[in-house]
């Protein structure tokens, strides 16, 4: 079990470094900051200093290996923007990522693990025609529409909720919902077929054969193993809530390091999209390792084989 | 299978029972510190001021703020030399006066008995070091607005004279909000990045705290000085929430979240006024243009009767009149209306699709042609396709090209733009910047007009005001019959009031100045 987690971590560090060149390179090819910095009516020659002062006069590997041998010291530089420690802006919106991609994703599977349960064992019936069809509506409601609906709803009309902005919990309910709702429809079709397809396999079938009830069957037989593939399918939501509830922070006013690096895009602001990345790289890296752990905990064969 | 079905129902109900449990509850309100009454006729400021921005400030070290929303924040928290007051005027600010002494010198009376938030005294040292500070920000945005700067001369404790290196008129509205003064012993204390995290300016409010992209804190500072444009703080708090999306911001007011929402759209007006709420709409000194690429003769616009031409089959004030719900004026030249130098004598083009046609074919265009239009992402679409359905109906085909406004700028600083691109320029009513884009000096222009570069180029180095009025207001007939672009309209701000605010009045220099505001509720 060490030497497959030994082997994970290894595995993660050799994406991190792909990230970091990557993410470097691209940064580099899409234009040149001090174009969005600097006021249009500055001089040429200001332009050269600011961009001397800023290191992005020099030639593109001297740039990059300046850039990794201080990334691994959590050092991204400046952010040109903010004039401020590009990796201290990135980590100053990370409680509030963390807490807006942790209540959607209770959200989600507070929804999604029942749902996909019910559909399953209730298969069609009408709570089965009822579960999938919503979770056809939450797959193809784009994000910006459902939260303007739910502040038009929610926050204008009741106000239940507040609009906007990140005071206490009432304000994460709407962009909760909103990040959380395409994961849920996700995660219920994922359970409900995997559910399915354990429960017409043999062992399964024995089980009943040998007089175990059907309640008993599903917990203690069919769960376990289609566990693995819904716990995979929610590794990858939970990434993509970390980094892609965009659309909710941008709403929302929300300031999450979604919207940072959003706006971070729009400003060239490469140090803070460096720190960004680099963060959630790491973050996803971490995600991954536990979930490796955890499926190798479900199914041995995986820390056998794997 | 009941023992499931059971389940089920209970889990049904959680939802159901959470939303009851919610909906019981008291309304949400806004943010902490609205309990107060709010007593305006109080000379004590009381209430607090909650404002939707729609971007959050950069940086709270004025010297690297270089965005509308970061100025409202600027303006409140420190002082400048001069101001520009609601009228544009030039009135005095932490200069009591001013006078020029010979070419290239300027010399300032300092106003007594200001302190810093601090409690530090406002005095010459101050002015020296900002000045000086500036001289030296080579990462600073603004910093070459004040490169004809050569040092600071302190007379006496309040007397501070700038010494110039050439003459330059334009000193003064640079003057006005480029360079906010600092406390210097403060700043010693701390350093560049304490200060941006504690600023402390002289302004009518004071800092309290910033959670960068949700709200800036900002607490009346009762110890202002009497007599500034900006009035005294009525309010115990403000709270700048930068809120990027438009319809959010709209539902923030409804719900009374906000109390100002800045940048409110045309089709937004409606729903303001129906709830009872109010909208203040001003016209700001941002022209709007479709400027051309003239200098290169291969191009049909090189040829100022096809310059001409465009502007005479373009029906502007039917796009302001149907697109900008009547918001805009139109613009005959780059000197708008309210711009030093304006000239209403020179009108604009009328519409005249018949003889566009025939100053295009004289220009030997019968058949028109085809080009090129870049546009930023920032500017509204429809403007830019109404303008190219007009010039369609004259033979001009434009196909439009959408940048985001960071590669739009870079193409036009490194002059990569197509031969036609939507521009806005200006927020100050001093016309100094436009001879970048309008002189054959300019190193973002992309049109050559000897007399106007020499018009141009004699007012950025003439320190009376009235002179320099003279030259613009030449230049400006110069421009509009030798046109550099599509003169389009003047850019309007406007903002949706909740019904408690009270003394709101809107700077068209684009920042929102907050002391003066009163909120009762």
């Amino acid at each position: 079990m060490a030497r497959y987690i030994l082997y994970r971590m290894a595995h993660g560090l050799v994406v991190l470094v792909g990230v970091s060149v990557v993410v470097f390179l691209l940064m580099h090819l899409s234009g040149d900051p001090a174009a969005v910095l600097l006021p249009l009516d500055t001089p040429p020659e200001d332009v050269a200093i600011f961009r001397r002062e800023m290191g992005l006069d020099r030639p593109l590997p001297v740039q990059y290996a300046h850039f990794l041998s201080r990334a691994v010291r959590g050092n991204f530089g400046y952010s040109y923007h903010y004039r401020t420690d590009a990796l201290f802006i990135v980590l100053q919106r990370l409680p509030a990522t963390l807490k807006l991609a942790g209540a959607a994703l209770l959200f989600s599977l507070f929804f999604s693990l029942p749902a996909g349960f019910v559909a399953a064992t209730l298969k069609d019936t009408w709570w089965d025609l009822l579960i999938r069809s919503f979770v056809l509506v939450g797959q193809a409601v784009p994000g910006f529409w459902l939260a303007l609906v739910l502040i038009m709803l929610l926050a204008v009309r009741w106000q239940w909720f507040p609009v906007s902005g990140s005071q206490g919990w009432q304000s994460l309910v709407l962009p909760a919902i909103t990040a959380g709702s395409f994961s849920m429809a996700t995660v219920t079709y994922i359970l409900r077929s995997s559910l399915l397809e354990v429960m017409a396999k043999e062992y399964i079938l024995t089980a009943h054969s040998k007089g175990v009830g059907p309640w008993a069957v599903l917990t203690r037989h069919a769960l376990k193993n289609a566990a693995i593939p819904v716990m995979a399918v929610i590794g990858v939501q939970i990434g993509w809530l970390l980094g892609g509830s965009v659309v909710a922070e941008v709403i929302f006013a929300y300031p999450g390091m979604g919207r940072l690096a959003v706006n971070s895009i729009g400003y060239r602001d490469l140090p803070v999209l460096q720190a960004f990345v680099a963060v959630m790289a790491v973050l996803v890296v971490l995600l991954n390792l536990g979930l490796d752990v955890l499926y190798a905990w479900l199914d041995p064969r995986i820390r056998l084989y794997g | 299978m009941t023992k499931l079905k059971r389940v089920v129902r209970v889990w049904m109900l959680v939802p159901m029972v959470a939303v009851v449990f919610v909906a019981c509850r008291p309304k949400v309100t806004t943010p902490p510190g609205d309990t107060l009454p709010a007593e305006t006729s109080s000379p004590r400021p009381s209430g607090t001021l909650t404002v939707g921005l729609s971007a959050d400030a950069e940086s709270m070290d004025p010297f690297y703020v270089n965005q509308a929303a970061g100025w409202s924040v600027v303006h409140a928290l420190f002082d400048h030399l001069i101001d520009r007051d609601f009228e544009s005027n030039l009135v005095p600010g932490l200069a009591e006066s001013w006078k020029v002494v010979g070419e290239r010198t300027l010399e300032f009376s300092l106003r007594q008995g200001v302190i810093f938030h601090n409690g530090e005294p406002f005095d010459a040292e101050a002015v020296k070091f900002s000045v000086e500070r500036m001289l030296v920000a080579e990462d600073a945005p603004n910093r070459s607005k004040f490169t004809s700067i050569d040092g600071v001369e302190i007379v006496d404790r309040y007397t501070v004279r700038l010494l110039l290196n050439q003459p330059d008129g334009t000193l003064f509205d640079s003057l006005t909000s480029r360079l906010a003064i600092l406390p210097p012993q403060y700043f010693a204390e701390v350093g560049a990045e304490g200060f941006a995290r504690a600023p402390v300016g002289s302004g009518p409010f004071q800092f309290v705290e910033w959670v960068p992209d949700d709200h800036v804190t900002l607490a009346a500072n009762e110890a202002y000085w009497e007599g500034s444009y900006k009035g005294q703080p009525q309010v115990e708090r403000v709270i700048l929430r930068p809120i990027p999306e438009a319809a959010t911001r709209l539902a923030e007011l409804q719900t009374g979240g906000i109390d100002i929402m800045q940048d409110l759209s045309t089709d937004q007006i409606a729903t303001v006024e129906s709830a009872g709420l109010k909208v203040v709409a001003d016209e700001t000194y941002q022209l709007a243009y479709v400027l051309f690429v003239t200098e290169d003769e291969s191009l049909p616009t090189h040829d100022v009767r096809v310059r001409r031409a465009l502007n005479y089959a373009v029906d502007v004030d039917a796009i302001i009149e149907n697109l900008l719900g009547g918001y805009g004026s139109r613009i005959a030249s780059p000197i708008g209306p309210g711009y030093l130098g304006y000239n209403p004598d020179v009108t604009p083009y009328p519409y005249d699709p018949e003889r566009a046609v025939a100053l295009l074919a004289e220009a030997g265009y019968p058949a028109g042609f085809a080009t090129v239009m870049d546009i930023s992402t920032t500017d509204r679409t429809d403007t830019a396709e109404a303008v190219a359905g007009q010039l369609a109906q004259v033979g001009v085909d434009v196909t439009i090209r959408s940048f985001d406004i960071g590669q739009f700028n870079q193409n036009w600083m490194e002059r990569t733009q197509s031969p036609f691109w939507r521009a806005r320029w200006g927020n100050t009513p001093d016309p100094q910047s436009i001879g970048l884009f309008a002189s054959c000096t300019g190193w973002i222009s992309r049109y050559c007009n000897q007399e106007v570069t020499a018009l141009l180029e004699a007012a950025q180095a003439t320190m009376d005001q009235e002179e320099r009025a003279a030259l613009y207001s030449e230049a400006s007939q110069l421009m509009h019959d030798d046109p550099l672009g599509i003169y389009l309209w003047t850019s309007t701000q406007i903002y949706g009031l909740g019904s408690g605010v009270q003394g709101f009045r809107s700077s068209p220099l684009l920042a929102l100045i907050v002391s003066g505001v009163a909120v009762s509720r």
